[in-house]
Parts: C-alpha cells; structure tokens; sequence
C-alpha cells in the first residue's frame, strides 16, 4: 500500500566517493530502491577531460544516482565517440544501451571552456538533443550536474535538481568536545563547504527563495538565537534572541520577512519578523504550541504544526493570520510541514505505529502516501523540482544521516558520513 | 591559564557580538558578481559564484558553573525532573524535588536558576522544542506557586538537540525527557 514497499527490494550499491575532492569527511552515497527496469545509458569519457573534473564520471553518476538510469561501465565501451559522426550504432545497440551522452570540453584562451554535449537515442538512431555553453574551467564540475540536468529533463520531463545545493547540520566530536556545523554541498554531497561551526547545537537551516541567504537557530552561551547568514560573504546577522523560543526561521517568497516561531510573550506563537525594521507581528493566538512555520510559495498561506487539537497536526492560516484550517487527520500526529515548489503537495512527518515516516500530500485531493519506512525519520524538505524530498533518518549505525526519496518513482539514497548529518535542506534552483 | 582561556572565549564573544548587533543591510548578491569573463553564450554568472563563500563563526563562553558547584552544600542534590512521552505533567517524584528547590530559592535571594527543557529524540526538532519549553515551563509554575520570585527563575528549551544519554529505546528516551536545574548563581 504504502509506496516504498511496493519499490523492488533490491539494492543498488554505489559509492560516489570517487566524485569527491579531497575534504574532510565527504558524504557516502548509497542508493536503494533502484528501478530494476533502469534505462541504460552510456556517458563516453568527454573529449578535452583527460586531465581535471573527468566531466562524464560526474554525469553517469548523476543519472545513476537517480536510480532510474543505469550507466554502462567504461570498460563495456566498444568505441568511445567524442561526435555524432563518429557514433556507429550497431556498437551500441549491441551492448544493450538506449542512450548515449557524447561531448566535448574545448579550452579557449581565457580561464574558460566550450562545452558541447549530444545525446543519442539508439534505437532509433537520432540525435535527440545537442548543446553548447561556456563555462570556467573551475566550474567544470557545475557544468557537468547542468548537463545532467537536461538530459534528465529531456528524459523524464522533470527537471533535474543536480546543479543545486544542500545545506544541513553535522554534529561530531572534536577535541573532547561536541562540535556542530552548517555546511553546504553540492546537490551528491561533493564540495563540502562549512557554512557555520559551533560547540552549541546549530538547527533548522532555511534558504532564501532568492538562494542569497541561510537562516537558522543557534544557541550561543545556552540561549538560542535566529541568525540570518549571507552566502556570498559569510556574514552572520543575529536578527532575534528573545526571552524563551527564538526557532523554526522560514524566508518569506520575497525574501523580506521571516516567519518564526517565539515565545517572549509566554507561549510558542507563530511570527512574522520584518528583516529591515525588525519589527515582529503576532500571527497565532493560542495556548497551544504553535510552530514550524512554511509559506506557500504565493505568500498568501502559512502551513505549520499545531498541538490544539491535543496530538501535533497540520494546520494553514492566511499569512497575515486567521483563516486556520486544520489539514492532517489520518496517522497518530503530523508535524513539519514544507509545501512544494508548485504549492500543490505538502510533505510531513506522521507518526504511525512504524514510528516516524516521511508522507507527501496531494492538498486538492487530500490523498496521504508514506514515502519511507521510518522508524525515525524527520526534517523533509522538498527540493526545488518538487519531486524529491530530502530528510533525515536514524542509520543503523544509530546516528543520524541524510536521505533523498524521489516521490514519482519512490527510489531512496541515503548519504552518510563519520559523525550526525542531519536537518537538511535544499537550495531553489541556481538560474 | 584558565583566565587566559576565559578571557579568550570572553574577547572572541565580544567580537562576535559587536558584528551581530550591527544590523546590516540585507542586499541581495550584486549581480554578475562572479560573472566569467566574456561567455556570453551560457552558463556564466549563474551559480558559479557558489564558491565564493565564506565561514562564519559562532563562540561563546561555556561551563561557568564548575566553580559554582562547590559552594552548593545546601542545594538540593536532585536536579533533575523526568518527564513521560510528550507530557509536561509534574509527577509526585518530581514536585517532591520541586518543593526541596523552592525552599533554597527563597532561602536564597541571590541564587538564580535556570531551567533548561528537554526531550527525547522522537517528534521533530522545532516541536520538540516547544515541549521541552512547555516542560520547564510548568517546574518554573509550579516554583512560583511555591512563592519563588520570578526574577530568579530562567527558561531555556534544547528540545532534543542535548540528550543526556545517546542511543534510542524506552530507557534512554526516559532519561532525556528531562528539566535540569542549573544554578547561575
């Protein structure tokens, strides 16, 4: 019934480590859930890549990591064509592959490179897409996850959210002590970057719709705090640290006001905090918790969780408050809602008798579907393309780590590392 | 050598908090701002500048209660009151500890004591701080009830984010879902 059951139950094993440069704790990638009907496809090594970001390793591993594609080992490769003109198809055919992704990486004279790419329909012996774009040289790697991208889109119809980032917690010893950081990574958890680092616990991290800004909670000297950081130059404002809770920061769609939730006045309600003035309005009156805040993606609603009902539940209000409707009903309780990017679907964490598992929402419909067998999972966030969700879950090693469940084929990759990763989530779109 | 390591974490506080009570403006990132020099036909400027990025740095200073402890002879021993699954609701056990913490309050004008909630790892992290919240909320009713003036009392929530024990089962759940005593003074 509940759609990761009815995903085949085999594994595809696949560490992407090799992707990786060399950082301090890079995160493993395991795929499960795999579709045993993958479409095979062949990413022949890129002509220009001999040396640097090996541009079609980074594709292959893309679309594989998908779990709807699977890549044919070099080895495998009978030629290794770098132009359509120089594709024989009977090769292909031959090796059993649908698809094939040819380019090119041609330097010029600046710090940048040419990039052309074709994909090959074989059965049917055509060119179904070609590009060419520019790129710096060290973005390279940025170039291959856009290249992915389209292919992916041109495949799917989705697009693909390779070119993106996420963002989430880690929390491990250091020194004798408990160190927490905000990192960033590309979207396959390459190219960690330390955001934030902490000895007090770091939590609920948010970007901005317009990508420029994290927002997140902090305690400093055991008080917590919301604190909004700007990317570009590591700037870290803290914006509000009143008496009690100071949580759950959720950007406005236009970027200027933050929701959140605080409990100066006595009990947990939600807010709007006005970035420039800092001025805070009231939106939720009760003696119930109020909490973890999301806009729609219009700005006219506010979905968060609720306990007035006695169990944690789903709730909406217009966003200037008032309005409230209660939308969960089913499972034990629901709590931490965030909307897709269409604001057609939300996702949550129910809590049933398996425990904690992740659900998707139709909210025309009201349909409920749990995406992931718990027992302990949190923290879904969606990613840009509305059809994967990032979470996080207990490993079985007993820490935390993160998780991607794609909602149309129910494929699941889970990305671990030494210590805690946990508290993810997903940048918009990077054009 | 402790001094000097105080003052350290006291000078690194400093600094921090004169950066953050700067407000400053919220501009977007200028456009273009890592743009690659004459690739007019692509992907230039749009998201290449994600490594232009920068690391910032939360410090404060910790543990300021070691020394403290030593002076507590007459501080209840007990500081610790446990909690059932997303309740709040003070057991016998817990307001007899209430009571003992009451009493050295008052007793104690000067004394100032923090109330630090917490919870088990199960529900979601901003939840879970809202009922760690409502958990040290309702010991810091119950102490003024007793007649302990409100200026003495603190609140903090950690929901989940600092268990006590590590692991997950019954027994571990049982001992974080906790309020701690913590004496500033």
């Amino acid at each position: 019934m509940d759609l990761y059951l009815k995903t085949p139950q085999w594994i595809v094993l696949l560490t992407l480590l090799a992707l990786a440069p060399v950082v301090e704790a890079a995160l493993e990638v395991t795929v499960r859930g795999g579709r045993q009907d993958a479409v095979p496809v062949a990413v022949v090594p890129f002509a220009g890549t001999e040396q640097g970001d090996d541009v079609a390793a980074i594709i292959a591993d893309d679309l594989s990591g998908s779990g709807l594609f699977r890549a044919l080992p070099r080895n495998d490769m009978l030629t290794r064509p770098t132009h359509p003109d120089q594709v024989r198809y009977v090769n292909w055919r031959s090796v059993k592959v649908q698809h094939v992704v040819l380019g090119r990486v041609e330097p010029r004279e600046d710090d940048t490179s040419t990039l052309r790419f074709w994909l090959l329909n074989v059965p049917q012996e055509r060119e179904s897409l070609s590009f060419s774009f520019s790129s710096r040289n060290v973005d390279l790697r940025y170039a291959a996850h856009r290249i992915a991208d389209q292919i992916y889109q041109e495949l799917t119809g989705i697009r693909g959210v390779f070119n993106t980032d996420i963002v989430f917690v880690t929390s491990a010893e250091r020194d004798g002590a408990q160190e927490y950081r905000l990192v960033m990574a590309d979207a396959d958890g390459a190219n960690e970057r330390t955001l934030t680092r902490s000895r007090e616990p770091l939590l609920s991290p948010a970007f901005s719709a317009q990508r420029d800004r994290v927002a997140y909670v902090a305690f400093q000297d055991g008080l917590p705090g919301i604190y909004v950081q700007t990317l570009e130059n590591g700037q870290i404002r803290k914006l509000v640290s009143r008496e009690g809770i100071n949580g759950a920061p959720a950007f406005s769609p236009d970027g200027r006001r933050l929701a959140a939730t605080l409990s100066f006045e006595g009990n947990p309600e939600i807010y709007w905090i006005d970035l420039a003035s800092e001025r805070t309005t009231r939106l939720t009156r009760n003696s119930a918790i109020d909490t973890e805040p999301v806009w729609s993606p219009d700005g006219r609603s506010i979905y968060f969780t609720s306990d007035r009902a006695g169990r944690a539940n789903i709730y909406r209000m217009d966003s200037t408050g008032g309005g409230v409707e209660r939308i969960t009903f089913e499972g034990i309780s629901n709590a931490r809602p965030d909307m897709s990017p269409d604001g057609k679907r939300l996702t949550y964490v129910q809590q049933t008798r398996n425990g904690y598992q992740i659900a998707v929402h139709e909210l025309d419909s009201g349909e409920t579907r749990l995406l992931t067998p718990g027992p302990l999972d949190e923290s879904p966030r969606w990613a840009p393309n509305g059809d994967v969700i990032i979470y996080s879950a207990k490993g079985t090693n007993g820490r935390a780590e993160l998780a991607t469940v794609t909602v149309s084929s129910g494929v699941r990759r889970e990305l671990r590392q030494a210590g805690e990763v946990r508290e993810p989530a997903w940048s918009p779109f990077v054009d | 050598m402790n001094k000097i390591i105080a003052m350290t974490f006291l000078a690194a506080a400093a600094l921090f908090a004169g950066c953050a009570s700067t407000p400053e403006p919220t501009d977007p990132l200028p456009p273009d701002s890592a743009a690659s020099s004459g690739s007019e036909d692509g992907l230039s400027g749009s998201g290449v500048d994600r490594r232009s990025w920068q690391e910032g740095e939360i410090t404060g200073s910790t543990d300021s209660t070691a020394a403290d402890r030593d002076a507590a002879s007459q501080r209840p021993m007990e500081t610790l009151i446990y909690f059932e699954f997303d309740s709040a609701v003070l057991g016998d056990t817990a307001l007899r500890i209430v009571d003992a913490h009451a009493a050295y309050l008052r007793n104690t004008t000067e004394a100032r004591v923090r109330l630090g909630g917490h919870t088990d790892e199960r529900g979601t992290r901003e939840y879970n701080i809202a009922l760690g919240e409502r958990r040290a909320e309702s010991v810091r009713r119950a102490l003024l009830l007793r007649g302990v003036p409100r200026a003495q009392i603190t609140v903090v929530s950690y929901g989940e984010e600092v268990p006590a024990a590590t692991g997950s089962g019954e027994r571990v759940w049982a001992q974080n879902r906790r309020v701690e005593f913590n004496y500033l003074r």
